[in-house]
């Protein structure tokens, strides 16, 4: 399993790498937005595409946080769990979310189709690129789920 | 719609950006109280209003995928599915003595022959029916002026504006002369306020509901768009209706054509001696050079939208000439 | 109507408090009632999407960066040498210095666990080595943290101006008095903490000398906050764009003022930044569905009613708020709570006649204080363990400064123009 766990750190640090990538990006659409308004140099479109980047940014990071516990959690209550129901609870919680990614990563999926010839106002990117994003992100956020619930039923069994 | 509609009675729930008060925001519920009335509630319509459903582009994704039943909003946006649909919002498409008529008449899904050409493949592209379409009030350019305001589209030209970043719009104020940027409009009072823009472009009514009036003091009616909004809904929904239930929904839109009319009209007058009374100079179009900005508009969207001039040329009905 | 919504909301809350990660608390409800309703697969991720789709956004991931690139370098050094002889002398010297730099730091950063996790340490450090208690550091490093989100940048007012609608812009200069108006009413708590606990002071006053070499030092970094807020007022650039010039004015002080000529910082604090703003951003997400639902069942309505039957009078009404938020504090993330209040409590509010800028300033300080409080007080936890003391002990040093922090809300709740000042005069 520690190999499994280091081919998931691989991933996620690529995608921790093309968000930092987008961020960065994002800066310097933002920068030569202003320069372009102030010193009217007529630039358009670069606020869309920086948004563009944001949803990348946001669906890249999702399976890396899940892995490394990196998502904003509420644990006060769980702690005070007994000890023997908490694999349980653990096995509960990963299956809580792996419905909701399930259910998001589908509907991007059937979103990539529906919304196949479409484009964003003025800077045509497609709109199945935006929808990739969460396709990406989720999917892999699904892998690592998948791999926890494995896990825990192992721990639960042994 | 769905499992709470239960006892025969379907609820389709309609979204729209704007308050209530103006035409786009209310005519959901003007349809809704026809709707609703004719078919004795077996199809009642829940209006939300200021885009408590969704933005803009998500409400249109919502319509075609069926998430939401109803919107009502400009075509041009509904050209982000489909691009065609923007005809309809061509500069100085529809007749300027009597725009409003000429709107239903030209963008009625059942009796003009090139709309339902449109509709239809709008339809088959998207999944999203227009059922008609009600007036928005038209698009006016507002200014910030020192000296002399512009009357033609050289003078204008020495104006930055802000354009609405949607093709036609912003291929229709480059062709009115002026420069243009784009910039959120959350944030145009701001840039009007610090001078990063002089002017932009709107119709009266959001001139007043966004503040923009307050950075301004010069409105020239250069009446270049009369833009139709579409009440558009998903064809999977419209599908499962009856014929009789569809043809209301069709009979309603044309019902509250008048009721839009003349919210629109008697709103005007307020709205334009509110500018007065509020230091704004408005420029009437008498007094500015008409002919100038409506051939610059006519050629410049000739030259950007190959592709939809035909259509154009046919709903203008006269060649759509320079 | 309203009967399903209310299921959603209490399925939120037990997620929440089972430890299932909060977006996922919000969603999942909102999915399984989208199914209800018939609503077909693809709008949730529709919503998702475009609900990060969005230029307001963009504010969140740039001033994280801020505060990212800010504890990389030295700077928070240099405030703290510049407060420390400004107003190291005065009773309780170094705890004042705490809430000066706190306050400069508020300027540049817009989230108090930042504060905290940077600039924090560096005083309780510095104040455990004056031999000052470790848990006091503790407590009034956590109680000083609270002006951060209050005074511009703030991350959780953009969130506020985001979910309500409102002018992030005005909401960021609205918080600026306020925040002052808590400073020195900490400030004023100190001197008598200080009289009445004998906190240790600097022998002797700075000279003057030494103060305006530490202010020249310090300067670059104590314009960020200006730089920051007249550019917004001037309308160079918008609160999103503010973000990203704030950026680039550390990037060229570091480099070119501080000297910082080791790069790597940049990408450190840029992969940093993704992890922290992917974790808020994607709550954000994940509550535009969840509030789909609160707006189909007409959530906010039954709220307005309920509490207009208890008063519909303005100023009962502004501390019914109060004390919902404050009791929702004590057990939610401040994030997730406003994700899940703000539909709900603004649009009451608003009804009531106070002004939408105020809501938020009021909602977002009430939130913070709850980052003090147990069972769920992050700020304490996380500055306990940087002083390396028990949290129940800090929690307890913390009290005074609570009753202080509460007084200065109740200030704010009442006189609106505290608030409103700055952004209706500019
Ligand atoms: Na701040
Ligand atoms: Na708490």
């Amino acid at each position: 399993m520690a190999e499994s766990r280091l081919s998931f750190d691989r991933v996620a640090s690529a995608f921790y790498a093309t968000a930092a990538l987008s961020l960065l990006l994002i800066l310097g659409l933002m920068i030569a937005r202003v320069a372009s308004r102030n010193f009217g140099l007529g630039f358009s479109g670069l606020q869309i595409i920086a948004q563009f980047f944001e949803v990348w940014l946001a669906f890249l990071v999702v399976g890396g946080l899940a892995l490394d516990g990196g998502h904003i959690e509420i644990d006060y209550l769980s702690q005070r769990i007994p000890e023997r129901w908490k694999p349980l609870h653990d096995i509960l919680v990963t299956l809580v979310c792996l419905f909701a990614a399930a259910v998001v990563f589908w509907g991007s999926v059937k979103a990539m189709q529906q919304f196949r010839d479409s484009t964003a106002p003025l800077v045509d990117i497609p709109i199945p690129l935006y929808y990739l994003a969460p396709v990406v992100g989720l999917g892999f956020l699904i892998l690592v789920y998948v791999r926890r619930l494995y896990l825990d039923v192992k721990e639960v069994r042994a | 719609m769905g499992l709470f509609g239960g006892g025969g009675t379907t609820t389709l729930r309609a979204n729209s950006p704007a308050a209530e008060g103006s035409v786009h925001g209310d005519a959901a519920a003007w349809l809704g109280e026809y709707v609703s009335e004719e078919t004795g509630g077996s199809i009642e319509i829940d209006a939300y209003r200021n885009s408590e459903l969704g933005g803009q582009i998500e409400s249109i994704e919502n319509v075609s995928s069926g998430s939401l039943d109803m919107y009502v909003i400009p075509y041009a946006l509904t050209g982000t599915q489909y691009q065609p649909a923007q005809v309809f919002d061509a500069p100085y498409l529809y007749d300027p003595d009597n725009p409003y008529e000429d709107i239903y008449e030209k963008t009625d899904p059942q009796d003009s022959e090139i709309a339902q050409q449109v509709i239809d493949d709008l339809v088959s592209e998207t999944d999203i029916r227009s059922l008609g379409a009600v007036v928005q009030g038209t698009r006016r350019v507002t200014l910030n002026v020192n000296n002399e305001p512009p009357r033609n589209p050289e003078e204008l030209s020495e104006y930055t504006m802000r354009a609405v970043p949607i093709a036609m719009y912003s291929e229709a104020l480059k062709a009115l002369g002026a420069q243009t940027t784009n910039i959120d409009f959350s944030e145009v009072p701001q840039a009007l306020a610090t001078g990063s823009i002089q002017g932009q472009e709107n119709p009266y009514n959001i001139i007043r509901s966004s503040g923009i009036w307050e950075n301004q003091n010069y409105i020239l009616e250069t009446n270049h768009m009369h833009s139709p909004l579409a009440v558009i809904m998903n064809e999977g929904v419209f599908q499962d209706l009856s014929e009789s239930e569809q043809q209301v929904l069709y009979d309603g839109v044309r019902e509250i054509q008048p009721r839009a009319t003349e919210t629109l009209e008697s709103n005007l007058e307020g709205h334009k001696s509110f500018m007065r009374d509020n230091g704004l100079t408005i420029v009437p179009p008498e007094d500015l050079e008409m002919d100038a900005f409506r051939s610059a508009a006519r050629s410049r969207i000739r030259s950007q939208f190959p592709d939809l001039i035909g259509t154009i040329e046919q709903l203008h009905g006269d060649g759509y000439p320079a | 109507m309203g009967m399903l919504g209310v299921v959603v909301i209490a399925m939120f809350v037990l997620l929440a408090l089972l430890r299932v990660p909060v977006w996922v608390a919000l969603l999942a409800p909102a999915l399984w009632y989208s199914f209800v309703e018939g609503q077909p697969v693809i709008f949730p991720a529709t919503n998702m999407m475009r609900s990060l789709d969005s230029f307001t956004f963009l504010a969140i991931p740039l001033f994280i960066y801020v505060g990212s690139l800010m504890n990389h370098g030295d700077i928070t050094e240099k405030i703290f040498d510049f407060a420390d002889s400004l107003v190291g002398h005065y009773d309780g010297g170094l705890a004042q210095v705490n809430i000066v730099t706190s306050l400069i730091f508020a300027g540049i950063s817009g989230s108090a666990l930042a504060d905290i996790g940077g600039v924090g340490r560096v005083l309780i450090k510095s104040m455990t080595d004056a031999d000052y208690d470790a848990d006091f550091s503790a407590a009034l490093t956590s109680a000083s943290a609270t002006v951060g989100p209050i005074f511009p940048p703030s991350i959780p007012l953009i969130i506020f101006g985001i979910i309500a609608e409102v002018s992030v812009l005005s909401l960021l200069l609205a918080g600026a008095l306020p925040a002052l108006l808590t400073v020195a009413a900490l400030m004023l708590g100190t001197v008598y903490v200080a009289k009445t606990q004998d906190l240790p002071s600097n022998d002797k006053r700075a000279s003057v000398r030494d103060i305006g070499r530490t202010f020249l030092v310090a300067l670059p970094a104590l314009l960020t906050p200006v730089v920051l807020v007249s550019g917004m007022l001037a309308g160079v650039f918008s609160p999103t764009e503010a973000a990203g010039v704030t950026v680039f004015y550390i990037l060229l002080v570091n480099t070119f003022v501080y000297r910082i000529v080791d790069f790597g910082y940049i990408w450190k604090a840029a992969v940093e930044t993704t992890k922290t703003s992917g974790s808020i951003v994607i709550i954000l997400a994940a509550a535009s569905v969840f509030s789909f639902v609160l707006s189909v069942e007409n959530i906010d309505t039954m709220f307005a009613q309920t509490l207009f039957t208890i008063s519909e009078n303005k100023l009962v009404l502004l501390l019914l708020v109060n004390l919902v938020l404050l009791f929702i504090g004590l057990f939610l993330d401040p994030i997730a709570a406003l994700v899940m209040m703000t539909p709900i409590v603004a649009p009451t509010l608003v009804e009531a006649g106070v002004d939408p800028v105020h809501v938020g300033v009021i909602m977002v300080f009430n939130l913070m204080l709850g980052l003090l409080t147990p069972p769920l007080g992050l700020s304490v936890y996380l500055s306990a363990d940087i002083a390396d003391v028990p949290v129940a002990r800090v929690f307890s040093r913390t009290k005074v400064y609570y009753v202080i922090l509460i007084a200065a809300l109740l200030v704010i709740t009442y006189v609106p123009q505290i608030t409103m000042y700055v952004p209706r005069t500019f």
